[in-house]
């Protein structure tokens, strides 16, 4: 009798684990988007506009520290209309964003409207930020790349420093 | 090591390769390949554990693409009914009790209820079979560690 108790015990717990493994494998949000059905990003971009963001305090806090932790570079217009912006320099701080290019500096003011964590797939945050009015989004890929809309997404910039 | 039925069953082996790396293997791919709106991602956070978490998805972010999309959105779920069915097996030593059935029924549960919109997330049809197929292979592949004398704990 003893026995059994100790498997019937046993086996909750393995069960149990595996319940716990499910539950976390869930949304953390009813309001988030469902499973992802697509590996392409730009799916998953597009679909982050549905979203409703958010600005988690330290989120935004470490995105600022990330931006302004050395200055940027324009290495290639991924897409859209803007192949002058190809070797411009972009430097964050204080809410102003510095773009030097071909010899013209022009001081931008930016805010982050947004937050939204893994958007596109694999990144750490994507965040929506308003440059001059043009609501814009940059995506953090990587510590030393990242992806901005300029123009009001007329662009796509690859920003690496 | 333990004897049944004149067999010699290394319980630790049973469950380090049929339990313990199907685990490891599913947990993985959701650390890297998932998105990171899951509740375990909110719970790595509370770890201290997302600077590690996000470099090791920066570096392997680029292979998601190679990777078709069912390897790391159904595969994991699988992995884990077959750990879990695998663990109640050698737990019960090999007998067939209805625990063993368990972890396949509470993911069609879950798969139901998310269809029902009782819980967030998707109802899968590719889960609900990755759960069954992941039921029946551990089933044929762990219970005859107890029935045969089967000198491969692989």
């Amino acid at each position: 009798m003893k026995v059994q108790y100790f498997k019937i015990i046993g086996s909750t717990l393995i069960v149990g684990a595996f319940l716990i493994l499910a539950f976390g494998s869930g949304e953390s949000k009813s309001d988030s988007s469902s499973k992802e059905k697509s590996n392409g990003v730009s799916k998953e971009s597009s679909s982050s506009k549905d979203k409703s963001p958010a600005v988690d305090p330290t989120q935004l806090s470490e995105l600022k520290d990330y931006l302004q932790r050395g200055s940027w570079t324009c290495t290639n217009v991924e897409s859209g209309v803007a192949p002058f912006m190809k070797g411009a320099t972009f430097i964050f701080a204080n809410n102003k964003m510095t773009v030097s290019s071909g010899g013209t500096t022009v001081n931008n003011d930016y805010e982050i409207t947004g937050i939204m964590p893994n958007v596109p797939e694999g990144s750490k945050y994507s965040a929506l930020i308003t440059i001059n009015n043009n609501k814009d989004m940059l995506s953090w890929i990587d510590e030393g790349l990242m992806v901005l809309s300029w123009g009001g997404d007329k662009a796509k910039l690859r920003l690496q420093r | 090591m333990r004897e049944k039925r004149g067999v010699k069953i290394n319980k630790w082996k049973l469950t380090v390769f049929h339990c313990l790396i199907p685990l490891f293997l599913g947990g993985i791919m959701y650390i890297l390949f998932r998105s990171s709106g899951l509740r375990m991602f909110h719970w790595f956070s509370i770890l201290g554990l997302d600077s590690l978490i996000y470099s090791l998805r920066s570096i392997f972010s680029p292979f998601k693409n190679y990777l078709p999309y069912w390897t790391y959105c159904s595969l994991p779920d699988g992995l884990w009914v077959y750990a879990s069915t695998a663990a109640l097996l050698v737990f019960w030593n090999g007998k067939l009790t209805f625990w063993v059935i368990l972890p396949f029924l509470s993911g069609l549960f879950v798969e139901i209820a998310q269809g029902l919109h009782f819980f967030p997330g998707t109802f899968d049809t590719l889960d609900v079979l990755f759960y069954f197929f992941a039921l029946i292979l551990s089933v044929k592949i762990v219970l005859p560690k107890f029935t045969k004398n089967e000198s491969s704990i692989l």
